[in-house]
């Protein structure tokens, strides 16, 4: 009951405030802005260098139509993406009809610039077809991972742990950095309402207090997560379906997603915790300011860990070597999947040690009266 | 006896972590319903030691009991039996007054019956009526005092630890504050320790008063035995000869 009480105080005063309702519209906004521009730029360099070559039954009717184009063409072995020319093809792309093409990547190229080629390849076809429109995309491209040992692996699985790979690490760094300042704000806010004493002579356990700031700080991270999250599935909805495009399905697991957002945010706790004890240590301002500088560095360093460990980048690489198809996905998945309940644990570890921290940390800041009079004058600066 | 003591402090030490010494073997005692003031001057001790009994801090020596529980070893059972009302306090900016009284009384109270009481007797006590409606960040301090008094009191402790309860604040506010202490404390019956540097107001408010030196109670008794022992006029003219600051003494 107390809990309750404590944590709904705690998650209105973090989430219905001016700053977080601001900061709840501008993110996503920022993050859609900046998001197109750098896809548009992306497009534009890719597009550029693309060099196609064509196979299949009308190759020889296509590869003239792309040449009178402007399109680089070269021999398969050269080529960026191979286009099999079905019959039917020519005829779809001149009259800018939805056409389904196979896109061959090469291992060597398997990075995250190689994940903007079906864009950029949708974006060269629409344009050829003399169709620009990026929002409603004419092609419709699937993924297929051409191996050394000269087989494929195609469909949702390859797509899956591609867009793992390179996609997902940027909204959890985007989460990662903006996930801290509830821990902060919520402690912050304790001392610049003068309200932290009142709250501390109540009949409440100081674990109870800690525990209900760690959650609501968790809690408002992760709305906050999710709002940039959902901004940049919006962003890449923009791109099309199959490999480029990010979804849910492709994702492969949400709660793995989730798990991982969580790990990452109380990671965030965690090291805003730290900041704090750095500035009773060290009282005034600019150690306060320091610390927070400090939460910065070590929250970006934490998500790159945590994204790399729970997406394991490397072992990938190696067991896509794997001269069996589909046995280094499925290893990659399992991966995935204990990398997540790893971090499940290490959720519920940190949270613990964070809770320990808080407890000594109420108690240090009011031995100290000089650190509580720097908070609040930093508080005061910044305002 | 013990029994029959709301406060009990027998030679409290505390040394800051720097160093500082703000205790230095302080004792006192706070009958049960009476008002008691601790006054001295700046940096004496009179917040620390309201501190320690609020177990907001720890003792460095000695110990303390309120209403014979002890505050390091039992300071949950401790907290249920106080208020704490801090000079530098406040509510949280972005609540109504009445969201405020209402979060303080779930944290103590869980029956629906009991917090209605108590937000019903807090708006009696702070007098505030619609604006308790209003956001604390729209009050003046005055305003904020009476809302913090009035819930403080309003959630029936045994102990209220009021430190500078008229801090600040204008002789108007002062006098309203003032009245509330007086009137509601008794009425329900709730023992207070205050700390001021208002003379007035401790003669005014306090049955008893302990006076604090450089972590000492070095003089204690009600505001006449204190103004007899000294041939002094005013509690301020008895503050002044023990501080020494004035040629005075006992008779």
């Amino acid at each position: 009951m107390v809990f309750k009480v404590l944590l709904w105080k705690e998650l209105r005063s973090l989430l219905l405030n001016k700053g977080a309702l601001i900061s709840l519209v501008l993110i996503p906004i920022v993050i859609l802005m900046a998001g197109q521009a750098s896809v548009q730029q992306a497009t534009k360099v890719a597009t550029s260098k693309l060099c196609v070559a064509v196979t299949g039954p009308e190759a020889q009717a296509v590869e003239r139509f792309l040449e009178m184009r402007g399109v680089c063409l070269t021999t398969p072995a050269k080529a960026d993406l191979v286009i099999y020319a079905s019959p039917g093809l020519l005829e779809n792309l001149s009259r800018g009809l939805p056409v389904k093409l196979s896109v061959y990547y090469r291992l060597e190229s398997l990075s995250i610039a190689s994940l903007k080629a079906p864009l950029s390849i949708a974006k060269l076809l629409a344009k050829i077809a003399g169709n620009v429109s990026l929002v409603t995309p004419k092609v419709v491209v699937n993924a297929t991972v051409l191996l050394p040992t000269g087989k494929a692996i195609s469909g949702s699985v390859a797509s899956m742990m591609m867009t793992m790979l390179n996609v997902l690490s940027f909204p959890l760094i985007f989460a990662a950095i903006f996930a801290f300042a509830p821990a902060i704000s919520s402690m912050m806010m304790e001392y610049s309402d003068k309200t932290i004493e009142i709250l501390l002579s109540q009949p409440v356990k100081r674990t109870t207090i800690a525990l209900a700031k760690s959650v609501a700080a968790t809690v408002t991270g992760l709305v906050q997560g999710g709002v940039m999250i959902a901004a940049m599935f919006a962003m890449m909805s923009e791109m099309p379906k199959g490999l480029g495009g990010l979804s849910l399905q492709a994702l492969g697991s949400p709660s793995a997603m989730v798990l991982l957002a969580a790990s990452v945010i109380a990671e965030m706790v965690f090291a805003a915790s730290l900041a704090l004890a750095i500035s009773v240590f060290m009282p005034g301002p600019e150690a306060m300011g320091g610390a927070m500088a400090i939460i910065v560095v070590i929250g970006i360093g934490v998500a790159t860990f945590a994204t790399s460990y729970g997406v394991p980048l490397a072992p990938l690489k190696a067991l896509m070597l794997s001269p069996i198809p589909l046995i280094g996905p499925m290893l990659v998945s399992a991966l995935n999947l204990a990398g997540a309940v790893a971090y499940g644990w290490l959720v519920v570890l940190v949270r613990l040690v964070e809770a320990g921290i808080l407890i000594k940390l109420f108690a240090r800041l009011l031995e100290s009266e000089r650190s509580l009079t720097a908070a609040i004058r930093f508080m005061r600066g910044l305002s | 006896m013990a029994e029959n003591l709301a406060v009990r402090v027998e030679g409290l030490v505390k040394v800051y972590p720097r160093g500082v010494r703000a205790l230095n073997g302080l004792s006192f005692t706070v009958n049960e319903g009476e008002i008691y003031g601790l006054v001295g001057p700046n940096g004496a001790g009179k917040t620390t030691t309201l501190r320690i009994l609020a177990t907001l801090l720890k003792p460095t020596e000695g110990r303390v009991y309120i209403y014979g529980h002890d505050v390091v070893k039992e300071s949950l059972e401790v907290r249920r039996l106080l208020s704490y009302l801090p000079e530098e306090a406040s509510a949280p900016r972005e609540m109504k007054g009445v969201e405020f009284i209402e979060f303080i009384a779930k944290l103590r109270y869980t029956n629906p019956r009991d917090i209605a009481q108590v937000l019903e007797e807090a708006s009696r006590i702070s007098g505030l009526g619609k604006d308790l409606e209003r956001k604390v960040k729209t009050y003046s301090k005055g305003m904020k005092r009476r809302l913090l008094l009035a819930t403080m009191l309003a959630v029936r402790p045994r102990l209220a630890i009021l430190d500078e309860p008229t801090s600040g604040l204008d002789v108007e506010q002062s006098l309203r504050i003032r009245s509330i202490i007086r009137r509601y404390s008794r009425s329900l019956g709730v023992t207070v320790l205050l700390s001021s540097h208002n003379m007035l107001e401790v003669e005014r408010l306090c049955d008893r008063i302990g006076i604090i030196i450089k972590g000492r109670i070095v003089e204690e008794g009600s505001p006449q035995e204190l103004k007899e022992k000294y041939g002094a006029e005013t509690l301020e003219d008895v503050f002044l000869a023990v501080t020494g600051r004035r040629e005075a003494g006992p008779r």
